[in-house]
């Protein structure tokens, strides 16, 4: 899978191109917990994924906790899909997102 | 009264008066022989010349000629009364010119003429009988008879007298003295025989007209029992997976029970029986409207519950008469054996297990068509092959025997338990026992039974593609799954939240039956009557994913494992998840309908 990864101004934005499942979740995974020390917030672009996993959800629950003491994590540009699914998981109440743009 | 109606000629109308007649002319002339031979033989002396004896032979001769032409002809033909009648009234003439004190023989045509339930032909006999009696005494006078009867008036003394001076005068004084109180009789019982005549045929043509009315008013009942036995299913297709059987017995022509059955998908059959209240036509309109309204839900592929609610909805705006229905109705997974049912104030069903009958008793639901906002609860149990359900309604329990008992639940129980397991056999039993039981009496309710065997599980012949799964062949998996999909015109939407749980169910394989080292993986993805369905097998250890507990996102971030996490996404996604362990596979079955 596709990652770009940005850091500006201590926050790291990452924007996958593709799904986020079992077999690409692990790819996001090291990225962010090899820059996660060095950066104050992530921001997630999720214009580029058209579905999320369960295994994506916990590399997002992931970098969650990962910045809990800082100063969070985002995700944008969440299609209705991914929407659906985080909503259906109880991720809308916990996580800051953004909708498209 | 129409013409139409007149036309119509009840039976027995000209053959059965005819014979009469001509049984009455053959007595009278076996009656006369009879006297000609006693005559012959000197056993009774002839008083009179011989002109007694002769005429007695011509009536009976007449009579007989008139009783072998109607046993020649057909019975009916129209002239044959006309035969029968003038020979009666010949011999009545000749009679009365005779043995001149005979008048009254006259009233035997009268009376005869009744029989033909026809005025105007009553009305014609009284006229000609009238004007032969008048013509009588002249004959009389011709024939040199007098009446005896008034001889002494004539003469001074009593005895044979001798009367000369034959004339008119005497003629007239036949007629005043004789004919005239003679004929008052006669109009009178002549009247009374046109007035029955009539009154007669009036009333056969109106029993006629009730009975024609009542044919028609049976032909058209004829026509709504066949209807009704049309609304009720036949044969149901299936492949030996469960069989159906049902019997109904109506009290009338036309009955307020009914039951259904149908394959509501490939994989689902819903049973419904109920029972109208009342009986009749009523009933049997009232109940093909609920049948009708349940079928169009049940074709709309709500579940029992909501198929129970609407159908109460729409009874409940049409029911003038405040008529209801009591129903049970069940949805049976063919593949899983789960039922949902739903009571609504219905006898609730037996369910045969093992050689044992127990009722499926739930909290009652209300019955349908009388409260708008009723809400129906459905209920579920699982059947396993071999259950049998039985489906009846109180026409059964409450059928009266002899003795003025019912038949009762408990024997009924005691019955089914006993019946084996043939869906066939067992409403043959339960039928013969309800028989004898009954003996006699008239069945006052209608009877229905219905049940329901399931054999075994049905299992659909799925087209697995084999797989070794591992992260390298995931996405061609997932390739193949949409692919299948996308070729049988499954919606992009669905598609897509099947995608979704497809790549939580590969994981979780891959992690729990293969500890991420890889193996075999089979995929069989099918479409039929809406709904999508795609069934994973995997040889790991048995293992029931749908066992985890819904996770709680907070434990998740404390343990991060994937697992039954993602089996709660498939779940709310799904409209089934359905596991199984087959043949040495983890089987896991997700449906989605669109």
């Amino acid at each position: 899978m596709q990652i770009d990864k940005k850091i500006e101004n201590g926050t790291l934005t990452l924007t996958p191109a593709g799904s986020i499942d079992y077999v690409t979740a692990p790819e996001m995974d090291e990225i962010i917990e090899a820059e996660a020390p060095s950066v104050r917030s992530i921001i997630i672009d999720m214009a580029g994924v058209p579905y999320i996993s369960s295994a994506g959800l916990r590399t997002i629950l992931n970098a969650d906790e990962l910045m809990e003491d800082k100063d969070g994590i985002r995700l944008k540009n969440v299609n209705n899909d991914v929407m659906s699914i985080l909503r259906m998981s109880g991720f809308l109440d916990t996580l800051n997102i953004i909708g498209p743009e | 009264m129409n013409t139409g109606v007149r036309a119509i000629s009840f039976p027995g109308s000209e053959e059965k008066p005819n014979r009469t007649a001509a049984l009455v002319c053959a007595a009278l002339s076996v009656f006369l022989l009879a006297y000609v031979a006693m005559v012959r033989m000197n056993m009774i002396e002839d008083t009179n010349h011989s002109w007694t004896y002769a005429s007695t032979l011509i009536c009976s001769v007449i009579l007989m000629s008139a009783v072998i032409l109607y046993a020649v002809s057909d019975g009916k033909s129209w002239w044959v009364r006309y035969v029968l009648m003038s020979s009666i009234m010949i011999t009545a003439l000749i009679f009365c010119v005779i043995m001149t004190s005979s008048y009254l023989v006259f009233v035997l045509p009268m009376i005869l003429c009744i029989l033909y339930y026809n005025k105007e032909f009553s009305i014609l006999m009284s006229v000609i009988c009238g004007a032969l009696m008048l013509l009588e005494p002249v004959l009389s006078y011709y024939a040199d008879k007098v009446n005896l009867n008034y001889v002494d008036l004539i003469g001074e003394s009593s005895g044979t007298v001798m009367i000369s001076g034959w004339g008119w005068d005497s003629i007239e004084f036949q007629l005043v003295n004789y004919t005239v109180p003679c004929m008052v009789i006669f109009i009178s019982i002549s009247m009374l025989a046109i007035w029955l005549t009539h009154s007669g045929f009036e009333n056969i043509m109106r029993y006629n007209e009730t009975a024609l009315r009542k044919a028609a008013i049976d032909k058209e009942l004829a026509i709504a029992s066949d209807i009704q036995r049309g609304m009720l299913p036949g044969e149901i297709p299936g492949k030996g997976d469960f069989s159906i059987s049902a019997r109904m017995l109506t009290a009338r022509s036309v009955g307020g029970d009914f039951y259904d059955f149908l394959k509501a998908d490939d994989t689902h059959v819903a049973l419904v029986i109920a029972d109208v209240s009342g009986k009749g036509t009523p009933a049997a309109l009232f109940m093909a409207s609920a049948k009708s309204a349940l079928r169009s839900n049940l074709a709309n592929g709500l579940q029992p519950d909501m198929v129970m609610k609407k159908t109460n909805q729409i009874l409940c705006d049409s029911n003038r008469e405040k008529l209801f229905v009591t129903s049970w109705l069940g949805i049976i997974d063919l593949e899983t054996g789960r039922m949902s049912y739903v009571n609504a104030g219905h006898n609730p069903p037996f369910l045969i297990r093992g050689g044992k009958a127990e009722k499926l008793i739930d909290p009652p639901n209300f019955i349908l068509g009388r409260k708008k906002r009723a809400e129906y609860k459905e209920h579920r149990i699982t059947l396993q092959p071999g259950d049998v359900l039985f489906l009846y309604t109180d026409g059964v329990t409450e059928a009266v025997g002899a003795d003025k008992k019912m038949f009762g639940e408990s024997r009924l129980q005691d019955l089914l338990s006993g019946a084996g397991e043939d869906a066939g056999g067992i409403i043959e039993t339960v039928d013969s026992e309800i028989r004898k039981f009954v003996g006699d009496v008239e069945r006052s309710d209608d009877i229905t039974m219905v049940t329901f065997a399931l054999h075994r599980y049905m299992r659909e012949e799925l087209e697995f593609r084999d797989f070794v799964l591992d992260r390298g062949s995931y996405a061609a998996v997932m390739s193949h799954i949409r692919g299948a999909l996308e070729s049988s015109k499954c919606p992009e939407n669905v598609i897509r939240d099947i995608e979704v749980c497809s790549s939580e169910i590969l994981a979780n394989i891959d992690m729990y039956a293969y500890q991420e080292k890889g193996g075999e993986l089979g995929v069989a993805v099918s479409l039929s009557d809406r709904k999508a369905k795609v069934v994973f097998r995997d040889r790991g250890p048995e293992y029931n994913p749908l066992l985890k507990d819904n996770p709680d996102v907070e434990m998740r971030i404390k343990d991060h494992k994937v697992g039954g996490f993602g089996l709660s996404i498939v779940r709310k996604m799904m409209d089934e998840v359905i596991y199984s362990r087959e043949n040495g596979y983890n089987v896991l079955t997700i449906k989605r309908g669109y």
